[in-house]
């Protein structure tokens, strides 16, 4: 309890991890009540009010189809952090179970998880994502299924080289000296002393899920319209980029916003949680 | 050096091998008919299974895969369900034009960002590092679909000054480049600022001081020289990242890249493009990679070629 106040301390201390946090926590907010307060609905089609500049009645003006944008941008917010938080949940489960396995046991089962992770590095950026969906097709779930497959390598490469790290420590030779299972070690000794890393790792890869997440829908491969994802929504807005340039500037402004602020919540969290981190 | 060079390369081949099983049989598992897709729904009768037998697509996957790596081997990716030519010359009509972007975006971002890692560096916790420091995390967070998209307002629409799409003429590669590298001078800016202060507070930078050495030679030839090791590693991995970056770019300004042909052929469930740009890409990112591996260990003198 007293080391969490200290890292929640420290965390506090850094202007840019509090002001990241608050963006994130108005985008959240926003995202499971804004909704209720929204007077129009998403995909509700008014082509009297195309392209219509902000006003009153439409605070960021309308789309093509004379859709409200602030509507749109509200659901949409719900779409792309629901796509962000399912993806790193499932991506990063399979990571750490794979980083587990491959830094706990080592052997045959560390280089065969191992060379696996290479292979799927061996797929720059994108790429991997887009392959994930040219077999399963486009979709919410398939982006986040795709999104998920995506961020697998990174985070089960960094539990394996923390569990490798920890293995070696003295408190789990004890354990395993003293006839405990290796279940029972990896549970209670293992994944709770790599949480730090992992929680950091998980923050900063909430905001690159958003940004796959829109790029697929942005190439017209991931959420379909006339759904609302911010990326789709982006998407749709450029054709009349020139008549109402907000459409297309309001999501792309949301999706930087949310990324940069689970950057600056990822960097604070990592010097609260590794205060001998010397950085610049 | 020699040895290591052959070595390293040879350790390329399992790879490309695994990469090129994993791409075809991640074809194989699309659900639908390839064959239904290429004949269209009023194909005669009978003509589906002649054409898989044709295709030989009736052989167990094990000798299909065979038969795909040695057309691989010998230049064959097979051909379009589209536009019927050979994939190998679609890739290779747009693997140019997606090579010069990579090349414009990795140059753009190494000059920017060692230049604005440096001045960060040296100015370590003032204003101008902060604001560097600031714009570093924004470009970094920045969708390169919304940056082209602004550029592309800013620069074409509204000044007029740079053609919005297409490869028209050689004017039409400057905003493509720039988005794509712009993301990078983030990621390099930030290594080269962290590489310099590492150096900065070496013993041998305090001895060259102590030595009455001027300050500019201590920080922009001793100093720098050494930090640049792990930032020229950075600025080559990144040429593989603008590979597969300019898919979005490519979208966006409509240019006929390789990424825009993958698009295209997964929106068209075109297998046989889909397949062969996906393995080229993948190709060329493992050779970049080994290449830059090489080049870290040339400049490098603490590494061993072992």
């Amino acid at each position: 309890m007293n080391t969490n106040s200290h890292v929640l301390r420290r965390f506090l201390q850094r202007k840019s991890s509090v002001i990241g946090s608050a963006i994130i926590f108005i985008f959240v907010f926003v995202a499971l009540i804004g909704p209720f307060l929204c007077p129009y609905q998403p995909n509700e089609i008014n082509l009297m009010n195309r392209y219509q500049n902000p006003s009153r009645e439409h605070w960021l003006g309308t789309d093509i189809l004379g859709r409200d944008t602030f509507t749109r941008l509200v659901y949409g917010a719900r779409i792309s952090l629901l796509i962000s938080v399912m993806s790193t949940l499932i991506g990063s489960f399979v990571g750490m179970v794979l980083g587990v396995i491959a830094g706990y046991f080592g052997g045959v089962l560390d280089s065969f998880i191992s060379r696996m992770l290479d292979i799927l590095m061996a797929f720059p950026g994108l790429l991997l994502a887009i392959a994930v969906i040219a077999i399963l097709g486009s979709g919410l779930v398939n982006t986040m299924l795709a999104v998920a497959v995506f961020s697998i390598p990174t985070i089960a490469r960094l539990v394996r080289s923390v569990v490798i790290t920890l293995r070696e420590n003295e408190y789990v030779q004890a354990c395993q000296v003293v006839g405990a299972s290796n279940t029972r070690i990896v549970v209670t000794h293992i994944i709770p002393n790599a949480m730090g890393q992992i929680i950091v790792n998980v923050t900063l890869n909430f905001g690159y899920a958003i940004l796959a997440a829109s790029s697929l829908s942005f190439l017209g491969l991931g959420v379909q319209p006339p759904n609302p994802e911010w990326g789709a929504m982006l998407s749709q807005a450029r054709q009349a980029i020139r008549s109402t340039p907000m459409a297309s500037i309001i999501p792309g402004m949301c999706i930087m916003l949310v990324v940069l602020s689970f950057s600056m919540v990822g960097d604070g969290l990592r010097d609260a949680l590794d205060p001998k981190l010397k950085r610049g | 050096m020699l040895a290591y060079a052959i070595r390293r390369f040879l350790q390329i081949i399992p790879v490309i091998l695994v990469v090129s099983f994993i791409v075809f049989f991640m074809v194989n598992l699309i659900p639908g008919d390839p064959v239904a897709n290429m004949l269209g729904p009023n194909a005669p009768a009978g003509a589906a299974e002649a054409l898989r037998e044709k295709l030989g697509l009736n052989d167990p996957l094990p000798i299909r895969y065979l038969r795909f790596l040695s057309g691989v081997i010998k230049g064959d990716l097979g051909t379009s369900i589209f536009s019927k030519k050979p994939v190998l010359e679609e890739i290779i009509n747009r693997y140019k034009v997606t090579l010069y972007l990579a090349i414009g975006g990795t140059v753009i971002a190494g000059f920017f960002g060692v230049i604005f890692g440096v001045i960060a560096a040296v100015n370590r916790n003032n204003f101008l590092d902060n604001i560097i420091m600031v714009i570093s995390l924004l470009s970094v967070s920045a969708p390169s679909f919304f940056l082209a998209l602004i550029l592309m307002l800013v620069f074409a629409l509204y000044l007029g000054w740079l053609p919005s799409t297409g490869l028209r003429s050689s004017y039409g590669y400057i905003l493509p480049i720039i988005t794509l590298g712009a993301r990078s001078v983030g990621i390099i800016a930030r290594t080269t600022r962290s590489a310099m202060l590492d150096v900065l507070y070496q013993d041998y930078i305090r001895t060259s001081r102590a030595r009455g050495i001027s300050e500019a030679i201590v920080k922009y030839s001793h100093a720098l020289k050494n930090a640049l090791i792990p930032v020229v590693t950075v600025i080559g991995l990144r040429f593989g990242g603008l590979l597969a970056g300019s898919v979005l770019v490519e979208s966006v300004f409509s240019i006929p890249g390789l990424g825009r042909l993958l698009v295209d052929a997964v929106l068209k469930r075109d297998y046989p493009v889909v397949q062969g740009t996906i393995l080229v890409i993948s190709i060329t990112f493992v050779l970049v990679n080994t290449i830059v591996d090489l080049f870290y260990a040339a400049i490098d003198p603490r590494i061993k070629y072992k």
